[in-house]
């Protein structure tokens, strides 16, 4: 479950660091220019569907785009494949980092060798890349999440939620955001926990916990998951226990939960598509090696960032993507 | 004749201290000690959890623990075996994950949508890894932790780097297994809904029965305890390691494969990167339910209770209202207080025959 | 008789060693043999050699007229030749009856375990040798006499006709060697072969059809036990003549105690001892295993507090918390299990010796440096005769009586002025026994004050001054000037048993 990690990796909260624009780069060259996105890792459904949107942008703008990535998770061998791509001089580096801080120094190399970098992923590292590119501000995604439990619950009654453990800021900020959200919006839902179950972004805790909690909850009506796993396993203990009556929403993926989509078992899933935050991290890219300027509201030609943000290096689009029973099929990650 | 060391077999009179120990610990029990402790102190968790929150008491508390418990009893109930040699096995997880992805990845494969195919392929590709480890153990004469460690690493570099495991999702899994995870015996209502007995207690009873009958009524059960009691002895006494060593790291690596397949169908996901890094979990169990790290000792009825105490603990915390990290301080606190038990009895024993080596 | 093994010209040769040198010895079924040697004669090599565990050199081995160039241990028990060794090779964990009908459990033909038959044939196995042990209790459990019981009822279950046992006394309390001689006889009688390998012979006098003596590795000769004494086959053993005559140092009995020990009690183990221990003076404690001479011991060390009672040295009291403040004051104990306790066996002999007095060797830095501890160890080895190339090998190298003197010199090198001695002399050979003795006065003539627990009635009678005899946790006699003698001691505690 890479995705996961992937989310939790993008809240290590962000380096503020002023990032200067770049010059044009071989502007007489007739060469393609060579954009080249290094994922987590292989075999990934996400990550295939990022390669796709890779590849699309290599047809749509007439560059040598592609996507490669370590067969295992491996931080260290991640990093190799960035030196190697700095010694190839390729034009830009894309990267979603396995670990953020052990990719740094190879970034800083890159920059110096004079190759344009864009992270994805890791605010942390805005500053080290020229931009780190995020789908969304977790405080939206947050309220949107809370938004869609109080609709699916019909504005009242008890609910419970699951993140991977406390101290994982990006779930604490969607839990946060959206906990906030729902006070002041939705006064007749009630939240029955002092603090969100913690499954350590592990099924069969997750399963477990859910189960527990419906035990000494049975009026409860919602449930929210700020992991995958969260989300699923909530789906599928409503499932197991006969309980349609609970809603379920959370961050969940096409391939995992539209089979509780479907079932009914789980209204809503949100997340962010793989493939169109792999084309905007190539064309901010394109757009820095072209000397194009890159500022608050411009569009980068994908669904939700239309009209991105820009904030201390990070550019925020607002592509959540809510996966419903009629629309997670046409997604293939 | 006169009767031979009636007298010595007595223990010495000792202190009120010693004699309350011995109560609760199961005097002279290498077999039935500490399981009675284990009992006790169950039943007090119990009880403490009960006062908390009264609803606690329930069938449907029960049907959880079944449901949540039966897969890792079930890979405890092979640990115990290799424990009882004297050995360990690290490898069991990472071969209960390998095991299960390839009963389902075969069984999509071939287009073959049936529970049995998937138990024969997991219970099969387990005991094979299995019998690897007993076979390598034996050759080089190995210690069983090393060999085991080194072969939980080749099972994960194989699912990752051969097969490219990808995640097999709850939409992709033959609806057999789906099923095996969701039927019930019987269910009993639960607030709107129902909660039910889970399948699972088919296979965690026969596990129970075929470890216990393994281990006390057949010869090569008995070699495994004489092993772990006095490895030397055993092997003057003409006990064959190689054929013990097949027997006992199949078996477990058997259970392993059916526990891999009850874990996927219960949470319906096969992740080649889940389930490893809970052997300690699943070890602390067995040595609370009296199994000893050197051999010779455990049961399948200290597994069951070891299993239960440390099941309650992960399954009660929202209950009581703490967080997942009290559970590692209960699992933990458990573990000390039963080895901390356990090694006064022995000093008890030992001293009882003048023997003051731990003193 | 007819003659069941036969042993011609065995030879064997490890770097640096000729184990055993054509050795000739042959033993009759219903024939009890005594074959004893000092550590390192050979005798083990050749327990070995009949075991299958090693291949003779050259030589053969002759059972019942077929001759072996060399036994495999399967064929050996396809014999019917079943060792014992020191170490019982039991199972703690296991049953009384399992232990005993193991091979019945284990038979090829079957996989399911009988358990009505294990026990039967475990009590059958009992009744033949006249012994009962609960059948069902833990075999870690009993005593070690018991294990014993089990041990030799296993060989018999396993149609056993020649039956070796390795150093079986030595580790027995001498109530049990009664039995096991007992058991013995009854193996005898249904014409089972003995034989024992042992360096400690005295109790087998009463049993045993003939001795035969190897020493460096050559079989001295074959006696018959009535032209043996215990003096005699000690000599023939090591080549030292034994003396066997009381030899107590001289003491002034007026002196102020060095030790005093008032009501001294603890539940369930002894009650109320009392004595005092003079500069100079050896005590003995004699006694069954069992009866509370360890106990009071261990409570002198720190260990095993007692319940009541006053502990004052040099006429002030005091009250050991632990070992090392009982180290402190100037009371050491040297245990009976040199192995478990006393000794690490892989370290080198430097490490061992010194290892007491390691604050000792701090340099001003508090740093510790090897070579204080050479110092220290050779001083002692010389002192001690430890017989050892170098102070750097392993203490595990040394034969049982050096490894022994080892341990009495790394207490030593505290300068202790009590020395409690748990039966010093347990499993080593007789030279080495001597010169612990001589060690023992020679400590007394310093002024230090001793206390022995023995179990073997000359060693107490030849270096001590007192002996007292404990009972069920008690002091029931003392013994003390022409009273004390092996005759008087040994009668007082067959009343006992």
């Amino acid at each position: 479950m890479l995705t996961r990690r992937t989310v939790l990796a993008g809240g290590a909260g962000i380096l503020a660091a002023g990032v200067a624009g770049r010059a044009a780069f071989g502007a007489a060259s007739d060469k393609k220019l060579e954009i080249v996105m290094c994922a987590k890792q292989e075999g990934i459904s996400w990550f295939d569907d990022m390669r796709v949107g890779v590849n699309q942008f290599g047809k749509d703008f007439g560059v040598n785009a592609y996507q490669i990535a370590p067969e295992t998770g491996d931080p260290a061998k991640q990093a190799q494949m960035v030196e190697s791509l700095i010694a190839k001089r390729v034009d830009a580096i894309l990267v979603v980092p396995n670990d953020p801080q052990s990719i740094r120094p190879v970034l800083e190399q890159a920059r110096k060798a004079g190759i344009t970098v864009i992270s994805h992923e890791a605010q942390s590292l805005a500053g080290v890349s020229h931009f780190d590119v995020e789908a969304f501000k977790n405080e939206d995604f947050g309220a949107l999440m809370f938004d869609n439990l109080a609709k699916a619950m019909g504005g009242e009654g008890k609910y419970a939620g699951i993140v991977g453990a406390l101290t994982m800021e990006t779930h604490m900020q969607w839990f946060k955001a959206g906990f906030e959200h729902a006070k002041k919006t939705y006064p007749k839902l009630e939240f029955v926990l002092a603090e969100p179950i913690e499954d350590n972004n592990d099924e069969k805790t997750a399963l477990d916990k859910i189960n527990e909690t419906l035990k000494k909850y049975p009026d409860l009506k919602g449930l929210f998951g700020c992991s995958v796993s969260g989300t699923s396993m909530a789906a599928l203990a409503v499932e197991k226990l006969r309980r349609k009556d609970i809603k379920v929403v959370g961050l969940g993926l096409p391939s995992i939960n539209g089979i509780y989509l479907d079932e009914g078992s789980e209204q809503e899933a949100q997340c962010w598509r793989p493939a169109d935050a792999g084309y905007v991290a190539a064309y901010v890219a394109y757009k820095l090696l072209k000397g194009e300027p890159i500022a608050a509201g411009i569009d980068l030609k994908r669904p939700g960032y239309a009209n991105v943000t820009l904030e201390n290096g990070v550019i925020y689009g607002n592509a959540t993507l809510v996966l419903t029973k009629e629309n997670w099929k046409d997604y293939k990650f | 004749m006169e009767p031979m060391h009636e007298e010595s077999l007595e223990p010495n009179a000792a202190g009120w201290r010693s004699r309350l120990l011995a109560q609760l610990t199961g005097r002279g029990g290498g077999r039935g000690g500490g399981i009675s402790l284990l009992a006790g102190l169950i039943l007090i968790y119990v009880v403490m959890v009960a006062l908390r929150s009264p609803d606690f008491l329930s069938l449907a508390s029960l049907l959880d623990l079944i449901r949540s418990g039966a897969a890792w009893t079930v890979v405890a109930l092979g640990v115990l075996v290799v424990m009882v040699s004297g050995g360990i096995d690290v490898s069991f997880l990472a071969n209960a994950i390998l095991s299960a992805y390839v009963a389902t990845a075969l069984s999509r494969w071939f287009g073959i949508d049936s529970l049995t195919f998937a138990l024969v392929v997991a219970i099969g590709v387990g005991a094979l890894v299995g019998a690897v480890n007993g076979l390598i153990i034996y050759l080089f004469s190995l210690p069983t932790l090393i060999t085991t460690l080194a072969m939980q690493g080749v099972i994960q570099g194989v699912l990752m780097v051969f097969l490219g495991a990808q995640p097999i999702t709850a939409s992709r899994m033959p609806i057999s297994l789906r099923n095996f995870g969701t039927d019930v015996l019987f269910e009993v209502p639960l607030g709107p809904g129902y909660i039910g007995l889970t399948v699972f207690v088919i296979p965690l009873v026969i596990a129970a029965i075929s470890t216990w009958l393994l281990l006390n009524r057949t010869a090569i059960g008995r070699a495994t305890y004489a092993l772990g009691s006095n490895p030397t002895a055993a092997l003057r006494c003409g006990v064959n390691l190689l054929k013990v060593n097949l027997v006992i790291y199949s078996y477990a690596g058997a259970l392993a494969g059916l526990m891999g397949l009850m874990m996927v169908s219960d949470i319906r996901l096969v992740d080649p990167v889940t389930l490893v890094g809970n052997e300690l979990f699943v070890l602390a169990a067995v040595v609370i339910g009296g199994a000893k790290l050197t051999g010779g000792a455990g049961s399948v009825t200290g597994v069951l209770l070891g299993m239960t105490l440390v099941t309650l603990l992960n399954n009660t915390l929202v209950t009581i209202g703490l967080s997942a990290s009290w559970n590692r301080f209960f699992i933990g606190f458990a573990l000390v207080f039963i080895a901390s038990i356990s090694h006064y009895r022995a000093k008890l024993r030992n001293l009882r025959q003048l023997n003051f080596d731990n003193i | 008789m007819a003659e069941l093994l036969r042993l011609e010209g065995l030879s064997k040769r490890y770097i640096g060693t000729q184990a055993l040198d054509g050795v000739d010895l042959a033993i009759a079924a219903g024939e009890v043999l005594c074959l004893a040697g000092a550590n390192g004669s050979g005798k083990s090599t050749l327990m070995k050699c009949i075991a299958g565990a090693e291949a003779p050199d050259s030589g053969k081995i002759i059972w019942e007229g077929r001759a072996f160039n060399r036994l495999k241990p399967a064929d050996s028990m396809r014999l019917g030749i079943e060792i014992i060794y020191q170490d019982l090779s039991v199972f703690s964990d296991l049953s009384v009856a399992e232990n005993i009908a193991f091979h019945v459990i284990q038979a090829r033909h079957r996989a399911w375990v009988d358990w009505g038959a294990v026990r039967k044939v475990a009590a059958e196995a009992l009744r033949e040798l006249g012994a009962s042990l609960p059948l069902d209790a833990r075999l870690g459990d009993l005593p070690i006499g018991a294990r014993q019981t089990a041990a030799i009822a296993r060989a018999l279950t396993q149609d056993c006709r020649l039956l070796v046992m390795d150093e079986p006394t030595t580790a027995l309390p001498s109530r049990d060697v009664a039995r096991l001689l007992d058991m013995v006889r009854r193996l005898k009688m249904k014409g089972i072969a003995v034989l024992f390998v042992s360096h400690k012979l005295d109790e087998l006098f009463a049993v045993a059809d003939r001795f035969a003596v190897l020493r460096d590795g050559r079989k001295i000769g074959d006696y018959a036990p009535a032209e043996l004494t215990i003096e005699r086959l000690g000599l023939l053993m090591t080549g030292i003549a034994v003396k066997g005559e009381k030899a107590p140092v001289e003491f002034d009995v007026t002196a102020k105690p060095l030790l005093s020990v008032e009501g001294l009690s603890r539940g369930g183990q002894y009650h109320d001892i009392s004595f005092a221990l003079r500069p100079g003076e050896i005590i003995g404690f004699a006694g069954l295993t069992g009866a509370g001479r360890t106990e009071i011991a261990l409570s002198l060390f720190g260990l095993n507090p007692p319940d009541a009672g006053r502990l004052a040295l040099d006429g002030r009291e005091v009250r050991f918390g632990s070992p090392l403040e009982a180290v402190k004051a100037g009371i050491v104990l040297v245990s009976e299990d040199r192995h478990s306790q006393g000794l690490f066996a892989r370290r080198a002999i430097r490490t061992n010796i010194a290892s007491s007095v390691y604050e000792r060797q701090k340099d001003r830095f508090g740093l510790v440096f090897g070579g204080a501890e050479r110092r220290i160890a050779e001083r002692w080895v010389e002192r001690v005769r430890v017989k050892t190339p170098s102070v750097d090998e392993p203490a595990q190298s040394l034969s049982g009586g050096n490894q022994q003197k080892v341990v009495l010199a790394k207490w030593l090198a505290t300068d202790p002025r009590i020395l409690i001695l748990d039966n010093p002399t347990v499993g080593i050979d007789v030279g080495s026994k001597m010169e612990i003795h001589d060690i023992m006065r020679e400590l007394a003539r310093q002024g230090r004050g001793v206390i022995v627990i023995s179990d073997d009635l000359d060693e107490l009678v030849i270096s001590c001054n007192r002996v007292f005899l404990i009972e069920a946790g008690a002091i029931a006699g003392e013994f003390s000037g022409p009273d004390l003698t092996v005759e008087r001691l040994s009668g007082r505690l067959r009343q006992v048993v």
